[in-house]
């Protein structure tokens, strides 16, 4: 293994580590009763008893370092406590909810980098003229709106007024709709929080593609590779192109939390039965099991999303990898 | 002697923000089959745009404003930019300025020397293979290394890479341009000594672009002096070291020290080169020009024949002014 | 910085086009801001009419689900927004600038292990921490200022510190540091004078930041229930299904306009700021024209 990837690993562990330790002290730490976190706002008309048997079933009793060993056990066990509002193993709700993210969140990371880049790249190869200028200030625009917002318009124009879509949800519910018609169903359902999504996501691709693009077509191989007597086209596509996609695929990593981030704000719009949509129920519940849970299955995914890309980048640069393997 | 290719008239500007900056005026030359020919003159004096010019390669926002190159009876500079793809690489190639940059950082450099084999010659990829393991012997690297990436090669090694990569399809001509600076001294003149051996031995016409006229007199057959977009003087190597006439290329001799004459008092020119932007009417040297007289701020002196193959663009020689 | 290379920015600045919409909008946000109580035609925490009303000539923009009036919440929610924007760019910006100064003078391991930390931060998707934070600690005006500061300065920080850096190399820092002057008056004489211009275009630029993160995390319902900001009014629209009706018009159209245009205006001013400190940059753009 190179030093590369040991080096990845050990600051992704460091990182994983400080985010299961703050979620397991931010309970523990904070003013109030900790009951209230993990019971619920019904600890006040609790006896005393029923309070003791709490904090004993929960370990909240014994020494905070045998309440992390098991903490970190419950963690890689799945062991997420039970949901007090919603009466139901965490876990199982999870799993319910983790599909529809990853079909909102996934798509949305392909279209989102392929526009971005296709995008980018041409208004860096038409710096200076209009179509540049007109797609720059776009997508200003574009980033200079809440995200939320640009949801709620388009959920008002194209599902309130003009009554195209479907206002909110996954699927309709009760319609028992099979095959090929729950596909159509769902598809309906997924146009406006997916457009919505790719439209907060795109931004920063295509910033990051326009820039790297211009860095790459002054570099001397380009004209090397006019020299050459390469044709335009072969030189876009084969000798800037990969070039210039180095530098996206960094941004495309740090842009993974934005764009779950994002999927957060627009489930919360669409009532999207996403994870991002759990967590803004369980905070408007103050269901803290829950929040911490939620909080901490995007967190990770984010990051064991940004490992998988390091581990993928020397393939990308031949530099990386090769003089340090 | 046939030429191989002919600059004639060539103007070339830069369109700024602060007006038109002439790079190249009226440059003519030509370079004979066989020969490596010396263009130089101080930073920004013109000379890379000179070569740009030649394939066609000026990047905005700078244009040839006029004049012709001919290679073999063809006119470049009127060409279709279908034509020149054709002809780049296969009857001009380029050795870049600085090869480290020049070569793509993501494919390996057989891939980029075959890349270019392909463009032009329609071989097999096996042929185009072997060509490139035998080019890269022919310059002095292992040929199994055609699989490596640019990075894993010392900046020596980068060069003859690019060497390698110029020589692919037998051009006419090899454009030359500061090939070896920013190399360390001793890398230099082995990659001197190879490009001039390999001349000889294949018979190359070059132009070499650079700024180092010692380095340029001890390979070069004929050298083009240039100075703020104009050839000074152009002649046979050794009449630009032992007879030259413009009181410019005097003053690049005398400012080089030489170690057969240690002696010898290094002195170099005083005042600046001008910018090409506003440029003064007349001789764009006269600011700087011991010799300066009055008719140089109202006409410019154009590049004449004063002896068999020695052109100089100085009044000096057009009367008997000096001394 | 001496005075001389003030006025020359200024000089410049008021060249920029960009940069002086950007200032219009700012003075025109700040002047709303300063002066609501005196423009708002109603006390936004009144219910002063129906709910639901269309806009009419009493309620210009409506009223919202109990009665309140829209126009009124938008102008003293504007207050709420921008005071949040500013106090929490400018705490980020300031730990940021002694994470950066400290990183950036010391180097060394010290460099290192900040930078570290820097990176750390970095990788951390910022909105679902800020939920779990608020979540915990309260929704408040003082508790969303402090999530957001606490969990964006790391970009500033690495900003800063490759400017101390420059700056650090500079003849007279190096001088200074020869003849054995104290750390804290080259901190304060040498490195934070020209670190300033580039922190204050941190600033403007974390502002525009800050606003929109608040205006999520209000909309998600954990902005302060009793400073109603931009983004508490979207909340109630979303929560009281305004997008189903023509009310979107009034209540969901006019805050999110609000928002976009002020940041827009700190955009503006940072971009042309940034472009004012780096001459390249000035140079490139007009080369292009």
């Amino acid at each position: 293994m190179s030093k590369y990837m040991l080096q990845k690993i050990a600051q992704y562990g460091i990182v994983i580590f400080i985010i299961l330790t703050l979620n397991f002290l931010l309970p523990r730490l904070m003013p109030g009763n900790p009951l209230m976190y993990l019971a619920g706002e019904d600890v006040g008309f609790m006896t005393s008893e029923e309070k003791q048997q709490v904090l004993e079933d929960a370990g909240l009793n014994d020494p905070l370092y045998v309440q992390y060993g098991s903490y970190l056990k419950d963690m890689f066990t799945g062991n997420f406590g039970y949901s007090y509002q919603q009466k139901m193993p965490i876990i199982e709700l999870l799993s319910d909810r983790i599909p529809w993210t990853l079909l909102l969140a996934g798509l949305n990371l392909v279209i989102a980098t392929i526009l971005g880049v296709i995008f980018g790249a041409i208004s860096a190869w038409k710096r200076g003229t209009r179509t540049d200028v007109n797609m720059l200030t776009f997508f200003m625009f574009l980033s200079a709106m809440p995200s939320f917002w640009i949801g709620m318009i388009l959920v008002s124009i194209f599902a309130g007024t003009l009554g195209w879509l479907p206002v909110f949800g996954a699927e309709t519910g009760w319609s028992n709709y099979t095959g090929w018609e729950r596909v159509v169903d769902i598809t309906k359902h997924l146009i406006l929080p997916l457009v919505s999504l790719v439209l907060i996501s795109v931004t920063n691709v295509f910033m990051t593609m326009r820039y790297s693009m211009l860095n790459v077509l002054g570099e001397d191989y380009i004209k090397m590779a006019k020299a050459k007597g390469v044709k335009n086209r072969t030189i876009k596509y084969r000798h800037a192109m990969r070039n210039a996609l180095l530098p996206v695929a960094t941004v495309f990593m740090l842009s993974l939390g934005f764009m779950l981030s994002g999927a957060t704000v627009i489930e919360t719009v669409f009532a999207y039965p996403g994870v991002g949509r759990l967590m803004f129920e369980s905070v408007l519940a103050r269901d803290y099991p829950l929040i911490q849970a939620t909080f901490l299955i995007i967190t990770l995914s984010v990051i064991v999303a940004n490992f998988i890309a390091d581990l993928m980048y020397p393939f990308l640069d031949p530099k990386v990898g090769k003089s340090n393997g | 002697m046939s030429n191989i290719l002919e600059v004639k008239n060539l103007t070339t500007h830069y369109f700024t923000a602060e007006g038109p900056a002439e790079a190249a005026g009226d440059v003519s030359f030509s370079v004979r089959k066989g020969e490596m020919l010396g263009l130089i003159g101080e930073s920004g004096c013109g000379k890379s745009t000179v070569a740009s010019s030649i394939l066609r390669l000026i990047e905005y926002p700078g244009n040839i404003v006029s004049g012709e190159v001919v290679l073999d009876g063809k006119d470049l500079v009127s060409a279709k930019e279908k034509e020149l793809e054709k002809i780049r690489w296969k009857d001009i190639s380029v050795i870049p300025q600085s090869a480290m940059n020049s070569l793509n950082p993501v494919y390996t450099i057989g891939d980029q020397i075959i890349e270019s084999i392909l463009l032009h010659e329609d071989v097999t990829k096996k042929v185009a293979l072997e060509r490139t393991k035998s080019l890269l012997e022919l310059v002095g690297i292992d040929k199994d290394r055609w699989k490596s990436y640019p990075h894993e090669f010392s900046g020596g090694m980068k060069q003859r890479v690019a060497i390698a990569m110029a020589l692919s399809c037998n051009p006419k001509l090899i454009i030359s341009d500061e090939s070896t600076t920013g190399l360390d001294v001793l890398t230099q003149a082995q990659v001197m000594a190879l490009m001039k051996d390999l001349q000889k031995r294949l018979d190359l016409s070059i132009i070499m672009i650079s700024h180092d006229l010692p380095l340029v007199t001890s390979v070069c057959d004929r050298i083009a002096i240039m100075y703020a977009g104009k050839i000074v003087e152009w002649a046979s190597t050794d009449d630009i070291v032992n007879d030259s006439r413009h009181p410019y290329s005097q003053g690049l001799l005398n400012a080089t020290p030489d170690l057969l004459n240690p002696d010898k008092e290094v002195s170099s020119i005083p005042g600046t080169v001008p910018n090409l932007v506003n440029l003064p009417s007349g001789c764009r040297f006269k600011e700087r020009c011991q010799y300066a007289m009055n008719r140089c701020s109202e006409e410019s002196p154009a590049l004449l024949e004063v002896k068999k193959d020695h052109h100089v663009a100085c009044f000096l020689e057009e009367g008997d002014y000096r001394e | 910085m001496d005075k001389q290379k003030w006025k020359h920015y200024l000089t410049v600045f008021t060249n920029n086009n960009l940069g002086m919409i950007g200032i219009a909008i700012l003075l025109f946000y700040i002047f709303i801001a300063l002066f609501a109580p005196l423009i708002s035609p109603y006390d936004p925490t009144a219910r002063v009419g129906a709910p639901f009303l269309s806009p009419n000539s009493n309620f210009l923009l409506g009223t919202n689900d109990v009665g309140q009036d829209i126009l009124s919440e938008l102008i003293h929610g504007t207050r709420i927004s921008i005071l949040i924007g500013i106090i929490a760019a400018f705490l980020s910006v300031a730990i940021g600038c002694l994470i950066g100064i400290i990183a950036g003078y010391y180097g060394g391991k010290i460099d290192n292990f900040l930078m570290r930390v820097v990176d750390l931060v970095l990788v951390i998707p910022f909105l679902p921490l800020m939920i779990l934070l608020a979540a915990f600690i309260g929704p408040s005006f003082w508790n969303i200022i402090f999530v957001i500061s606490v969990l964006t300065w790391a970009g500033p920080a690495r900003v800063i510190r490759s400017q101390v850096l420059t700056v650090k190399t500079k003849g007279y820092v190096e001088a200074a540091r020869s003849i054995g002057s104290k750390v804290s008056t080259i901190l304060s004489k040498h490195i934070l004078p020209g670190v300033v211009p580039i922190a204050l275009s941190q600033f403007v630029l974390a502002a525009s930041q800050a606003i929109l993160i608040e205006a999520s995390l209000s909309f998600l319902g954990l902005g302060d229930p009793f400073n109603k900001s931009w983004g508490t009014v979207l909340y109630y629209a979303q929560a009281r299904s305004a997008f189903l009706t023509d009310a979107w018009l009034w209540w969901i159209l006019p805050p999110g306009i609000l928002i976009t245009v002020l940041v827009i205006g700190f955009a503006f001013t940072g971009y042309s700021m940034e472009e004012i400190l780096d001459p390249r940059l000035r140079k490139g753009r007009k080369s292009n024209e």
